[in-house]
């Protein structure tokens, strides 16, 4: 099969590529391997997307993002992303797409979340990142997009020796169909790493597919050690409790009732992720549980109306002593392929946006809400730049075999519960120098081994283990690498 | 098939490092690199043995002191009196290096991403559990632990803990015969091929053994009446390549080649072992192929690599595998690859030590026990 450009992963920046590279006249071939392709990391966010408030310099975002990324993010970039960006919203998804979010009698209502100096985050109730979703989507298919859902992309084509990446050989999740894309340029959109470390306020199936294929090929990866840990997931079910909770007053609590957030950060509550992750996560330990008093927000607000989602998840016994146990969870990834600010990669044809991708905004810490907006500059850009620098390949028919199909069916679970324990323990909040080598010793023999069966086998499930393998082994090397404690990398010693 | 060039990869990227390689050593000129690898060899030659596996391949074992099966060589680092043994084989047969070598000796394993898939099949939480439940439905004096060498060392433990022995390919008959006198059941871990195929050579048959598939939500998969009447429990392990052979593969030889012998490895399944000729272990294998008259010709089932040095050594031969390359080639042996000596060999040079493989101190004495008392039956 061959395309002009082919997007892996249906996103809120596989979309946004989708879409620039079709308004540029290009045929373009969107590849899934969720079921239906409205299943993402976007799908689930919930504060909402921001853009520059009327009234606000672009300095002042600009400003928030850096700070919050501990000095370590790119200034350039952000700028694109905070300017850029803003366009981007106003244009694309609220005038082309026509996302519906949220106003009030001024105009659009603005939320504020932690570590922004101003309310700046649009939204649609708590559930934002499904509204966009849902519009994005139907855009695609008036534009004539080609969806092919439930197929997993397993391998690039081309790449390292081969120089360009020419492609991608993908194959169906509910049958045996394979098939090789060809494409003019390949865009990798394939967001989250949660799966990577068990607990995360990601969906299931975010393996870090897009980040294992690069590095395979060849491609520059960079910043992996920075892992956000969400510092309130709910504690058993794993949703996220938005940032936007403490935004509108939610505290943080002990087993006693006693706040602890002041001892910790200024701002408390509204401190930056990695602090508060951190204090959750050591007050869990000392004290068993942690909660979030949502009393305030009731007070504050019509809790109902605000957080719909939120309110639907509390339980009876929640909605009376209206708090919820938390824990911290992996949430997002910081870094990622390296793109410039067209969305290339190191390796020729070979794209990347999105949370797959590290352009160098979000340095050593992202700020709250960040993500959606990268994804949809980053999406647009590199959607267009492909559209405009196509090469044209011969059909790639790569030589495949598979020699013994039969795994035992929950053979990969094991290996993902082997990677989870190493990762949680040695590669999460806090690292120490022993933790990280013991995990990379674990991982290579896991990663030997995975390689093993990966090797004329085209078990979906297989491939995804071996991303995850591939992707754990990445963070913990930069982890290793890097000795310094810097923004949401906490090096201990042992 | 070529006899001295390595197998050919095919679409799967399975030879890259991902950075685990120091770029200077990937890309080298092969004789450059055989000239600088005698070199580092030479230069530490006093200190150093150099272990290789029968299954690695020519352009590693080229630099080998010696070849062997897993066995004769860890008897071979434990004679040696070498600071340094570097390992060429896979995670498990350095670690067992690691347990029969001293204190002071170190082993190196060239990659560390070499690790048997098969002995990855059981993972210890799944072994500890498995057992607690088997011993829920019988008594555990009666159940004998019994684990193949293609083990890890936590494995091998958790064997001596309870009991067991280990097992070679070559021995497994031996060690059967003994746990059988000690209890009345034997637990296998973790090929069940080989477990198959010496239960039936010590004349029991289908109706003696279950496995046990460590996913299946309870007793692995069996009723407890299952698992009371059986003699054998088997993991449900493999070795991928030798479950890659086929009886149909024995029968197009026997069709296609009335006049070859077919000897294949007891990790392959039931019905190849059965159709095959011979069968045995890589040293078996490798003396049945060398004492043959000239002019015979042999269908092998075991890795590629292995095949390929038979039909180098011996001319006037014909030698050949039992399928196509591709299909006997093993991946994690494949890891150990000429570029990770010379640079385990460089830095050995300039007295750094790379790749070390270390067990942990209470597995190594637990699973030195379980392998004592395999030698000692």
């Amino acid at each position: 099969m061959k395309t002009d450009v082919l997007v892996i992963g249906s996103g809120i920046a596989g979309c946004s590529a989708a879409l620039s590279a079709s308004d540029e006249g290009a045929d373009v071939t969107l590849v899934t391997k969720a079921k239906k392709p409205e299943e993402s990391n976007t799908k689930y966010a919930q504060g909402g997307i921001p853009k520059l408030s009327s009234g606000e310099s672009a300095d002042e975002f600009v400003n928030d993002v850096i700070q919050a990324g501990a000095g370590e993010s790119d200034r350039d970039s952000v700028e694109v992303l905070v300017k850029e960006g803003t366009q981007a919203v106003e244009k694309v998804l609220i005038d082309e797409v026509g996302v519906e979010f949220d106003r009030d009698e001024d105009g659009f209502d603005l939320a504020r979340e932690g570590a922004h100096s101003n309310r700046r985050v649009l939204h649609n109730g708590d559930a934002t990142g499904k509204a966009i979703q849902k519009a994005l989507l139907s855009r695609a298919e008036d534009a004539d997009i080609d969806v092919l859902e439930a197929h997993m992309a397993l391998e690039l084509l081309g790449g390292e020796d081969a120089g360009a990446v020419k492609g991608a050989l993908v194959r169906s999740v509910e049958d045996d169909d394979v098939k090789a894309i060809t494409a003019g340029a390949t865009v990798l959109a394939t967001g989250g790493i949660g799966d990577v470390y068990g607990h995360t306020s990601n969906p299931d199936g975010t393996t870090g597919d897009g980040v294992a294929m690069a590095a395979l090929a060849g491609a520059e990866v960079d910043d992996m050690e920075f892992v956000q840990f969400h510092p309130t997931v709910h504690a058993e079910k794993e949703y996220l409790l938005s940032e936007a909770l403490r935004g509108e007053g939610a505290l943080l609590v002990d087993a006693n009732g006693e706040r602890f957030m002041p001892e910790y950060h200024e701002k408390a509550e509204l401190g930056p992720r990695d602090v508060v992750a951190t204090a959750v996560d050591e007050r869990r330990k000392e004290m068993g549980e942690v909660y979030l008093d949502l009393s305030p927000v009731f007070e504050n607000t019509d809790f109902e109306e605000a957080f719909p989602t939120a309110y639907d998840n509390l339980t009876d016994e929640e909605l009376e002593s209206q708090r919820v146990p938390v824990k911290p969870a992996e949430h997002f990834l910081c870094g990622g392929i390296v793109v410039d600010d067209n969305g290339r990669t190191s390796i020729p044809c070979l794209y990347a946006a999105g949370e797959t991708a590290c352009s160098g905004v979000h340095g050593a810490n992202r700020l709250a809400s960040t993500s959606l907006l990268e994804g949809l500059t980053w999406g647009l850009r590199a959607g267009e730049d492909a559209a405009n620098n196509l090469a044209d390949f011969d059909e790639q028919v790569p030589d495949v075999d598979e020699f013994n199909g039969e795994m035992p069916d929950r053979f990969c679970d094991a290996k993902f519960d082997r990677l989870q324990s190493i990762m949680w323990k040695n590669v999460g909040i806090r690292r120490s120098e022993e933790g990280l080598e013991e995990a990379k010793f674990q991982l290579q023999r896991l990663r030997g081994e995975v390689k093993s069966y990966a090797r004329g086998r085209l078990s979906p499930d297989l491939y995804a283990l071996r991303n995850a393998v591939i992707v754990g082994l990445l963070i913990t090397d930069a982890a290793l690498e890097n000795e310094e404690s810097v923004g949401c990398h906490r090096r201990i010693s042992s | 098939m070529s006899i001295t060039d390595d197998a050919a990869l095919s679409l799967w990227k399975y030879s890259d490092s991902l950075g685990s390689l120091p770029e200077e050593y990937k890309d080298l000129p092969d004789e450059e690199r055989i000239e600088r690898t005698r070199e580092a060899k030479k230069a530490v030659e006093d200190e150093t043995v150099i272990l290789g596996h029968n299954y690695q391949r020519h352009s590693v074992t080229r630099h080998a002191d010696f070849l062997g099966d897993s066995l004769q060589l860890s008897k071979q680092a434990a004679n040696a009196d070498a600071e340094h043994v570097i390992f060429c084989g896979v995670t498990f047969m350095a670690e067992t290096a690691d347990i029969v070598t001293d204190e002071s000796q170190k082993v190196i394993l060239p990659s560390m991403e070499a690790s048997c898939p098969m002995a990855g099949m059981a993972e210890n939480i799944q072994v500890d559990d498995a057992w607690e439940e088997l011993t829920s439905v019988v008594d555990a004096h009666d159940v004998i632990p019994v684990t193949y060498v293609n083990s890890y060392a936590s494995l091998k433990a958790f064997t001596a803990e309870n009991g067991g022995s280990c097992c070679t390919s070559s021995n497994a008959e031996r060690v059967f015969d003994w746990a059988l006198d000690e209890g009345e059941k034997i637990f296998f871990t973790p090929d069940k091929h080989l477990a198959h195929n010496t239960l039936h050579k010590l004349g029991y048959g289908e109706d003696d053994y279950v496995v046990w598939d460590p996913w299946e939500p309870e007793l692995g998969g069996n009723t407890p009446e299952e698992v009371e009447d059986a003699t054998f429990i088997l993991w449900e392990g493999f070795c991928q390549v030798h479950e890659r052979f086929t009886g149909d593969d024995v029968d197009e030889i026997h069709e296609m080649h009335p006049d070859a012998d077919v000897i294949v490895h007891p990790e392959c399944r039931r019905e190849v072992v059965e159709k095959a000729d011979y069968n045995g272990s890589t040293s078996t294998i490798i003396e049945t192929v060398e004492n043959a008259p000239e002019g015979s010709k042999w269908s092998i089932g075991t890795e590629i690599h292995l095949v390929k040095r038979l039909a180098r050594e011996n001319p006037n031969k014909e030698i050949f595998g039992l399928c196509g390359e591709e299909c006997m080639d093993c991946n994690a042996m494949r890891q150990i690859d000429p570029d990770f000596l010379l640079y385990a060999l460089e830095e050995l040079a300039e007295g750094n030590v790379v790749n070390h493989i270390e067990v942990d101190e209470n597995d190594k004495r637990l699973a030195q026990d379980a392998l004592d008392r395999m030698l000692s039956i």
